[in-house]
């Protein structure tokens, strides 16, 4: 299962290097607003949530790579006689996509949450906020990842691109409709759970 | 269902589809509330009243306005992302303000059930000064047992920092703090009897689109005359209220609200609610329909108390409540006077407090169909309506009542403010012509719904479904709609179809026999009979009679 779930990342790894840039550059850009002043430092938690649509529209394409080129090489057909089985192969795949999601939030926030504390001070509202905000904003990124893979199953390679883009700017404005607060939370992982078993049963069913 | 892949993959497709199509809906809609929101704000929703009671019959030229109250039109922009009211929302659990010199901090400890109240010099990184703990016992510099605990308490913030109102919902009491003297004072009220359920305190108001307009600048507003056209209201926006009058304190009242609208004077000093100050008004709807002045049933709602400045003394003057229909669209404004006795209203009130005015219904329906945009912007939400899933439509009548407002202009499936909805507010119709008119407004999307589903329906059996699937398909055409056809041309079986070898209709390659004939695949054509003939027959015998070469031959 690890040697899947590295070869996943080391075929994709231009997206995981593009996720350490825009974690980097939020890290950065939170620091420099703590830095300013405390009326800044007590918005970091709505500051948290701006990287996620950049992440969530790079996870939703990861997802379409790692579909489309696996139909396009056959890596599939590969692998499945190399005695791996589909199943494995597909829960090597949805692991390679929900790490960088996982690290993201949990080391955006982990840096907020310390600059928090250093640059405003504790208290447990602000920290609920914070905490809600980064579910939502990881809930959103599985999601997109999940779109991603249940549309790049296909031979065209614009289509699922293309398309996969508009279904996530149609997806990511629930944060604008509903906020982030639990109601959002719910409708993400609801959509989450429907993409990813829906990209699974595309794949299962599909001859390789 | 089974033909066009397994259920799982068909649920799954199917709830995506209808996410990604409510929320494309939801925008739709969202523009066309924001259309007639529009329309409706550069018309009529400024209203004037008459605070000091003047009869303005006197003199038509001159009308003695008091206070001029507009409804914003960014109502359905404010509410998006905004969290779920409840009652008490709009108080807070802790005060974070800059002062002069630092910051001052108060806020409440969940564990310890005090609130700490703590002075920052500079930033918030550096502490100095003195901290308090405050209990319902009492406020020391030092975590005391005998301070007792607070369980739910919301604070407010009295017009400067270091005074504050305490409500503990549980304890059912008024506190109130003050440290900006040499020693910090506190003291506690009375608990409340069970009839009064607060609803807010001190700042009563729901969402930020009620606005006030100047006294003076109301002096010289105009009502619009019939057929004109115009920003009315836009254009006393930046006018400021005269100085002697203050619309942000109550002076040595607080004014609380209870749940049922009732604005409530709470005595400051004695923390005893001590008499009316007023209640919300009932604003008309877009159909006409007037509907309750309670806090939860308003999208928006706001109450100024009016004090005026008297050798250095606030002098409470009374209050102006106005609120805003559900779906946005309406104004009510009230004024009410020390005592609490209504002293003014707006200009769309009927003699008759609970009959529709002939000249609401005039001004309101007839101004927003009189331009273009507000026309195309409903007609344009009604067909928005339409393509609604038909189940959805329906159960946004029946619940239409058990949303509140400011969460139903956010909601995705059920759509309170669709028109469906708003009827089924109109408290004015009796139950059979709502159903009617319910069932008329339906009509749309169920005929949408049906032919969407004769379609899956055929197209099901024709791609070799059993019966049973293509009810199943018909069934979530009526009640999905469009969603349905998507989910249905996503998860429909993409092989080609062939020619069967029996009745010559296309039939699957992936299934056993045809869903026509019922032929298997091993249909080895035509085959020859039992009997032959061993020895050929006499040409007279033959059954079908001489050959025709020899019958032409006779002729």
């Amino acid at each position: 299962m690890w040697t899947l779930i590295r070869r996943e990342i080391e075929d994709m790894w231009v997206f995981y290097l593009v996720f350490l840039l825009l974690w980097g550059g939020a890290v950065l850009l939170l620091a420099s607003a703590a830095f300013r002043g405390t009326e800044e430092a007590l918005r970091l938690k709505e500051g948290v949530v701006y990287p996620y649509p950049f992440l969530c529209v790079g996870l939703a394409v990861l997802g379409v790579s790692q579909m489309y080129f696996d139909r396009m090489r056959r890596l599939s057909a590969f692998l499945l006689s190399r005695g791996a089985v589909r199943r494995q192969v597909f829960a090597a795949r949805v692991a390679a996509g929900l790490i960088p999601n996982l690290f993201f939030t949990a080391g955006l926030g982990t840096v907020s949450m310390i600059l928090f504390r250093d640059f405003a001070f504790f208290n447990e509202a602000f920290r609920d906020d914070l905490i809600s905000n980064l579910i939502s904003g990881f809930l959103a990124g599985t999601a997109c990842y999940g779109i991603g893979l249940a549309a790049g199953w296909t031979s065209s390679r614009v289509f699922p691109t293309l398309g996969t883009l508009g279904l996530v700017i149609i997806l990511l404005s629930l944060l604008v409709i509903k906020g982030f607060d639990i109601q959002v939370q719910i409708l993400f992982l609801t959509a989450t759970v429907s993409s990813v078993l829906l990209g699974w049963e595309i794949y299962r069913t599909s001859s390789l | 269902m089974a033909c066009t892949g397994n259920g799982l993959k068909i649920f799954t497709a199917g709830f995506l589809v209808l996410l990604l199509w409510a929320i494309l809906l939801f925008w739709a809609d969202w523009f066309c509330l924001k259309g007639i929101a529009s329309a409706n704000f550069r018309r009529i929703e400024a209203v004037w009243v008459m605070l000091e009671g003047m009869d303005r019959k006197n003199d038509p030229n001159f009308f003695p306005c008091s206070l001029l109250v507009s409804l914003g039109s960014d109502l359905p922009a404010n509410v998006l992302g905004e969290p779920a009211w409840t009652p008490l929302a709009d108080a807070r659990r802790s005060v974070i303000e800059r002062i002069s010199t630092g910051w001052g901090v108060f806020q409440y400890d969940a564990e310890s059930g005090l609130f700490e109240c703590k002075y920052y010099e500079g930033t918030l990184r550096r502490q100095k000064g003195a901290s308090y703990y405050v209990g319902p016992g009492g406020i020391h510099s030092e975590k005391k047992e005998s301070l007792g605990r607070f369980r739910d308490p919301f604070v407010y913030e009295d017009e400067q920092w270091g005074k504050y109102f305490i409500y503990d919902r549980q304890l059912r009491q008024f506190f109130r703090l003050n440290l900006c003297g040499m020693e910090p004072q506190f003291s506690a009220g009375p608990v409340l009897g069970d009839s009064i359920e607060l609803s807010q305190f001190g700042s009563l108001q729901k969402g930020e689109e009620i606005v006030v307009i100047a006294k003076e600048a109301a002096r010289r507003w105009r009502p619009p005359k019939a057929g004109q056209t115009g920003d009315y209201a836009g254009q006393w926006w930046w006018e400021t209220v005269p100085s002697d009058f203050r619309l942000n304190t109550a002076g040595p009242w607080l004014l609380v609200l209870d749940a049922d609208g009732q604005i409530l004077r709470l005595n400051k000093e004695s923390l005893s609610i001590e008499g009316p100050a007023g209640r919300l008004p009932a604003p008309l709807g877009l159909f006409g329909s007037r509907t309750e002045g309670r806090p939860e049933k308003l999208s928006a709602y706001r109450v100024y108390p009016v004090c005026r400045e008297k050798n250095g003394q606030l002098v409470y003057w009374g209050c102006c409540a106005a609120s805003a229909a559900p779906e946005g669209v309406g104004l009510a404004i009230e004024c009410f006077d020390a005592q609490g006795q209504m002293t003014g209203y707006d200009m769309f009130r009927s003699p008759a407090a609970n009959s529709v005015s002939g000249y609401y219904q005039e001004v309101l329906l007839s101004k927003l169909f009189e331009r273009g945009d507000g026309a195309l912007s409903i007609t344009a939400r009604f067909f928005a309506d339409s393509l609604q899933p038909a189940v959805f439509h329906g159960l946004s009548f029946l619940c239409a009542e058990a949303i509140e407002p400011r969460a139903g202009m956010r909601a995705l499936f059920l759509r309170p403010h669709s028109f469906i909805g708003i009827l089924r507010r109109c408290r004015q119709m009796g139950l059979p012509a709502r159903l009617f008119s319910a069932f008329l407004m339906l009509l749309p999307s169920l005929l949408a719904g049906l032919g969407v589903g004769h379609h899956l329906r055929k197209k099901s059996l024709s791609l070799g479904g059993s019966s049973r699937a293509a009810r199943g398909w018909f069934a979530a055409g009526i009640l999905f709609g469009i969603p349905a056809w998507i989910t249905f041309n996503l998860v429909r079986p993409r092989g080609k179809m062939v020619t069967c070898l029996n009745c010559g209709s296309l039939r699957r390659p992936d299934q056993i026999t045809c869903h026509v004939c019922r032929a298997g695949w091993d249909f080895k054509g035509l085959e020859s009979p039992d009997w032959c003939l061993l020895e050929p027959l006499e040409e007279s015998e033959s059954p079908v009679g001489p050959a025709v070469s020899e019958r032409q031959t006779d002729l």
